[in-house]
């Protein structure tokens, strides 16, 4: 052993320490968190780990993540040469040659070549940076700088690693090298009349390395350790589902987050695996139209609150005392902006759960505080005393059906399906015709389905999402008693909304059916050949677009029906808004927000509702009763009432019929 | 400080209403009973006032079992006691003989402040507050659209033709509340789990020493009559002129807004 | 035997007073009493004129400056010796805020029922009265049993008819000293620019078929004859037209007026969720389609703009 090799081992255990110190702490933090981490269905996760992890899958959506594609697979391919540079600067002449050489050549022709593209992908990301500045990025002046330091490392780190290669050639097919090698020298290089500039790249490639091991861990880089397990953790539950509180506990003490340790392990991993790339904040209505939140902001002021706090929590961690996160870590408008699009989780590469965690302190705020915009605390008043949002009378819940030959399940409690109509189904005036249009296809298809009248209490969507686990227990509770009062299997509704809660979240309290949202079911009967509607949409439409409910799409990957449905019918001509299927933007009802105001920036109906009108559609079909009612809300607001129409696609199917 | 709040449990004016065959009595299916939505002020000024001296507040109400339910609702929003005089024959009282049995029980409590809404949305019978601080012979105040604690009184404003005006009330006093005073707040769920076991007392008109003739009806309903559940949905027809003609013509007869 | 008519304690002869004195002669005149009224309350001098042709034959007056409003410790003594000098067996008051509080205090006094809010009085053979229960949705018919029995009638429902000869004799009698009284600190008089939705017994309301924010003139002279609150859909709140206190609707406000006039507003779930209450409902729109038709009481299917100042004309027309 050298001088060197004993320099560079003890720099390399300094470096080590710190990280591995580093690394502990942030672990520590982690394990304030409640509960286990998730390990169930392990081929699943792992399925997924390698599709989104290791493939990328978010991340290549948008153009720009080939950049970071190359970036994660050269960052693989270099981490090896560089574990081999280290060890052979401690242990003179160490290779990983021993593993055999097809892999260990392929080893090194992978760095070789990925090293370039990594080169090219850091001076786009500069590029884009510093002179296209994409507003998703734009943060604290900090996180720029944290951003230079990280790509300046690496470039460096690179470009040494090239010169030792092109000093001492690696074995096997290393094109680069070779190339420049050539360019350089014109041909072989006698290693020794080099050996001072191959030392020198040595030193400054190892100092590199270990400069950035001890700053990796206290940068937003912590992802590269982070992003692939917060992957492999992601919840494997539907999307759609708020997990109940367990209100029956009496050793709890408080619902819902308060204090940054009534977060999960996985959540407060999310605030590590976090970029900062910003593409929830892209996605996200509320941010887009000028509300105080983003999805980004909200991980990261969580992120900044659990480093600042923890090391006051770690030495109380035993009497659980952590500061209130509302309102100076996440203040009102950003809680009361959430429209739960589920946008920022869609469009998240590492699978970080904003929206879960906003809902969290919703619950905490409604129920241990009784504290929520007041336009929402009438909407819950009015679902307590007449189980609707609007207050209408229970007694005339069922008022839309008379007449139609409709019977209640009382009535005849013998059929195949419930066709639940919904708060909206049964007293909005406008969804009434769509409720309409949808009983009128099932007995033109001659299903045997009844209602339940006054008996249906609402789904408690609404509810659970502006944080009233309690009211929205209930309700569960009290509608799954009325289905399974009647021996309820198969349950229709027009409401994407009811669909998500009796699908997704009954389930949680032994309330399995068999929930069909009538797009699907109209799509089966029309491919069944139990309906045949005509070839011809209404003569008046002549463009016509589909706009994605959240619940229905995003939520419950339900995109195809509603467009089999429209394309079934000759004559329509399908336009796609730019935003459509999982990438849909929101009409801004979700979460409660349909009972609240919406006063900060620009309304997310009317945003919408634009993208609606620049499409140059005559129809817009929906299939949802709160994205009816916001759009043509939205499109009234932009003055074009007469141009374009709003339909859901069970009345464009009934009119056909 | 002691505070009464006087309550009453009421169908949800949403309900749906019928007359009975005998036209005397109001039918409501499967009714929803709330808190008088007056009341709810009444209680939520209470608590503040609690709140910002300390004391306890006591809310009685008079009424059947179906009381209790709302009474729990105020014991989970704030209230510290709740006493329920109940009698299942409640809603054949009159203003009269309800204010003699809620001042009996007040009477035993000595509170510092009573808080009632300025009606109940059932019988809309606007009286009984007032007559209850009568019988206890302490002044009062209806309507009140501000109450703001001074020391030993305080300062209430209420509404007067064209303005309003403000009162030094000393206490004891009652005021009645009018809407919008403040925001009622939204239970927490901690509190309606403790109001689900803290004691409603029940009390009976014997206890309070109130015989029949004390309460006895000093009137009676020779029938009830809907004037109409559902709209009309008439639309007027012939020229604009005509049709404006027409519309004002039915406001004088109907006296709608005039 | 005879009957009390409590003349609104106003400083000012309201209509509401001139009501009541009116329901007074008819029972006078039907129960064959005499008919008494009293005032309490700062001079009022010339007005006094405005109380003949109602059969009164006593008006017994305490004048003071100092009292410029009803207060329950000085009024309901003086009311109450009135009653056993005068024998009175029936009181007539008006169901003003301030006159259900000094019915409900001298009813207490005398262990008598009370009915406020009275719609129709009649006599026969004793004192009968309807009156609106659960907020309007029944009207329910109620006869008193015992006398002395009195009630309050709700103001601008019924005439003032003036049908008798002869004034009344005025009695001017001193203020009594009532040494705890509750202080009035100050009467602030503000005429408040338009009435508060939630309290009006009247409501204008438009939607995006307002135009534009210049238009609300049209709406507002309506609601200006009418004694009417202006109101608005949250379409015409977020077009940045009016203010968002005017904004009636499920995430606005509640209202419950008698008389709900819709202007351009097309009536979707949300908007009606705030004015469902209304007693009546007036809809004024172009789109015969508009969902506010199928909710209303008196459809208008014509231009706001042609509608509403043929409707001010006529209303100024009626109630001038």
């Amino acid at each position: 052993m050298t001088i060197g090799n004993i320099i560079i081992l003890v720099l390399l255990s300094a470096s080590l320490s710190f990280f591995s110190f580093r690394l502990l702490h942030l672990l520590k933090l982690i394990a304030l968190g409640q509960g286990a981490l998730p390990l169930d269905r392990k081929a699943h996760r792992i399925k997924r780990l390698l599709i989104d992890g290791f493939g990328q899958r978010r991340v290549l959506k948008q153009f720009s993540g080939v950049g970071h594609f190359f970036i994660f697979w050269g960052f693989f391919f270099v981490s090896f040469g560089t574990i081999e540079g280290l060890i052979s600067s401690i242990i003179p002449r160490f290779s990983f040659s021993f593993l055999g050489d097809p892999f260990y050549l392929f080893m090194n022709f992978g760095q070789d070549v990925f090293g370039l593209f990594v080169i090219g992908a850091l001076l786009v990301s500069l590029y884009r940076r510093f002179v296209i500045r994409p507003v998703r990025m734009e943060g604290a002046f900090s996180h720029t700088v944290d951003a230079l330091i990280i790509i300046t490392l690496i470039f460096v780190l690179l470009i040494m690693s090239y010169g030792m290669r092109v000093i001492d050639p690696k074995p096997g097919w290393t094109p680069v090298a070779d190339v420049l090698r050539e360019f350089i020298f014109h041909g072989t290089v006698s290693s020794t009349s080099y050996s001072v500039a191959y030392a020198s790249f040595e030193w400054i490639h190892h100092s590199v390395v270990l400069c950035f091991l001890i700053y990796i861990l206290y940068s937003k880089h912590t992802h590269i350790l982070f992003a692939l397990p917060n992957i492999f953790l992601k919840p494997d539950k539907p999307l759609g589902l708020i997990e109940k509180l367990d209100l029956e506990d009496e050793t709890v003490e408080h619902f819902g987050i308060q204090g940054i340790t009534d977060f999960t392990k996985k959540d407060l991993l999310d605030l590590f695996a976090c970029t900062e790339c910003g593409r929830c904040q892209e996605a996200c209505p509320a941010y887009i139209t000028g509300k105080p939140l983003s999805p980004k902001k909200v991980i990261l002021n969580l992120k900044e609150h659990l480093l600042e706090a923890g090391p006051a929590l770690l030495k109380k961690s035993e009497t659980e005392f952590s500061q209130p996160l509302y309102s100076d870590v996440i203040n009102k408008d950003m809680l009361w902006s959430c429209t739960t699009c589920y946008a920022c989780e869609e469009a998240c590469p590492v699978g970080i759960a904003p929206m879960k965690k906003i809902i969290g302190i919703r619950q905490a705020r409604v129920l241990m505080e009784g504290d929520f915009p007041e336009e929402a605390q009438r909407a819950l008043r009015n679902i307590e005393t007449q189980s609707n949002p609007w207050g209408l009378p229970q007694q005339q819940r069922g008022q839309w059906a008379e007449g139609l030959g409709i019977k209640t399940l009382a009535e005849n409690p013998d059929v195949e399906y419930l066709f639940f109509a919904g708060c909206a189904g049964s007293y909005d005036q406008r969804y009434i015709s769509v409720s309409k249009a949808i009983a009128a296809i099932l007995q033109k298809a001659g299903i045997q389905f009844g209602i339940l009248g006054n008996e249906e209490l609402c789904t408690g969507d609404s509810a659970k999402r502006i944080g009233n686990d309690y009211l929205a227990q209930e309700l569960a509770v009290a509608n799954i008693a009325i289905f399974n009062r009647y021996g309820v299997r198969k349950i229709i509704t027009s409401c994407p909304h009811c669909f998500n809660t009796l699908k997704n979240e009954y389930p949680e309290y032994g309330g399995c059916f068999e929930v069909i949202h009538h797009s699907d079911l109209i799509v089966d009967l029309i491919t069944s050949g139990r309906l045949q509607p005509h070839s011809r949409l209404p003569v008046d439409t002549k463009k016509i677009t589909y706009h994605d409910s959240c619940y229905l799409g995003r939520y419950n990957q339900i995109m195809d029906a509603p467009r089999e449905v429209i394309a079934r019918l000759k004559g329509s001509k399908l336009v796609e808004l730019k935003r459509n299927r999982e990438n849909s933007f929101c009409c801004g009802a979700g979460g409660g927000r349909m009972w609240m105001e919406e006063k900060i920036g620009t309304a997310i109906n009317v945003a919408r509702s634009r993208e609606i009108i620049d499409s140059g559609v005559d129809t817009v079909a929906t299939a949802c009763p709160f994205c009816m009612n916001m759009l043509a809300d939205g499109i009234k607001q932009e003055g074009r009432v007469e141009e374009i129409k709003i339909r859901d696609i069970a009345e464009i199917v009934a009119e056909a019929l | 400080m002691k505070i009464v709040v006087l309550i009453k449990s009421v169908p949800d004016t949403a309900s749906i209403f019928k007359v009975a065959e005998d036209n005397k009595f109001v039918v409501i299916g499967n009714p929803k009973f709330i808190m008088s939505p007056y009341d709810e002020y009444a209680l939520e000024e209470a608590i503040k006032v609690k709140e910002s001296v300390s004391g306890e507040v006591v809310v009685v109400s008079f009424g059947d079992e179906n009381a209790l339910e709302v009474m729990r609702t105020a014991l989970a929003v704030g209230a510290d006691s709740a006493i329920l005089v109940e009698n299942s024959d409640a809603d054949s009282f009159t203003g009269k003989g309800v204010s003699k049995v809620l001042a009996a029980v007040i009477k035993t409590l000595s509170p510092n402040i009573i808080f009632a809404g300025k009606q109940a949305v059932d019988d809309d019978g606007c009286q009984v507050p007032e007559r209850v601080a009568e019988i206890l012979g302490i002044s009062h105040a209806s309507a009140v659209t501000r109450f703001e604690l001074q020391g030993l009184t305080a300062e209430a404003d209420r509404e007067v033709e064209g303005g309003y005006c403000t009162m030094e009330i000393t206490f004891p006093a009652l005021c009645t509340v009018e809407k919008g005073i403040n925001t009622p707040r939204y239970p927490t769920l901690p509190n309606i789990m403790k109001a689900k076991r803290k004691e409603i007392r029940k009390m009976t008109l014997e206890e309070l020493n109130l015989s029949a003739d004390d309460v006895r009806p000093g009137l009676t309903v020779n029938s009830i009559s809907l004037p109409r559940q559902e709209r009309l949905l008439k639309k007027l027809e012939g020229e604009i002129g005509a049709q404006v003609k027409q519309l004002t013509s039915i406001l004088r007869e109907e006296k709608i807004g005039l | 035997m005879s009957i009390l008519a409590l003349i609104a304690q106003q400083g000012e002869l309201k209509s509401s007073a001139l009501e009541a004195v009116s329901v007074a002669n008819q029972i006078a005149q039907k129960a064959d009493m005499q008919l008494i009224a009293v005032y309490i309350g700062p001079p009022l001098a010339d007005q006094l004129k405005r109380l003949e042709g109602f059969g009164i034959e006593k008006i017994v007056v305490f004048e003071s400056e100092a009292v410029t409003y009803y207060q329950n410790d000085i009024c309901v003594p003086i009311l109450q010796k009135l009653v056993t000098e005068f024998d009175i067996k029936v009181i007539i008051g008006s169901a003003t805020s301030i006159g259900k509080e000094v019915c409900a205090s001298i009813a207490a006094k005398l262990d008598a029922e009370l009915i406020q809010d009275c719609i129709e009085v009649d006599w026969d053979d004793g004192l009968q009265a309807k009156k609106p229960i659960f907020a309007g949705k029944i009207i329910s018919d109620i006869s008193f049993t015992n006398m002395p029995a009195i009630i309050s009638v709700r103001p601008n429902i019924l005439p003032v008819i003036r049908n008798r000869e002869g004034a009344p004799e005025i009695i001017k009698r001193e203020m009594p000293h009532v040494p705890h009284a509750k202080s009035i600190k100050n009467i602030v008089r503000e005429a408040k620019s338009g009435v508060e939705l939630t309290e009006a017994k009247v409501i204008v309301a438009g939607g995006r078929g307002i135009g534009g924010p210049e238009n609300w003139p049209v709406l507002q002279e309506l609601c200006d004859v009418m004694g009417a609150a202006l109101g608005a859909s949250r379409s015409a709140v977020d077009a940045g037209w009016i203010h968002h206190t005017h904004q009636i609707g499920q995430t606005g406000k509640v209202v419950s007026p008698d008389l709900y006039i819709a202007c351009g507003i097309s009536g979707a779930i949300q908007h009606q969720a705030g004015m469902r209450n209304s007693k009546v409902v007036v809809a004024i729109n172009k789109d015969p389609g508009a969902e506010i038709f199928s909710s209303c009481d008196y459809g208008i299917v014509g231009d706001l703009f042609e509608v509403v100042p043929l409707l001010t004309k006529e209303m100024r027309k009626l109630l001038s």
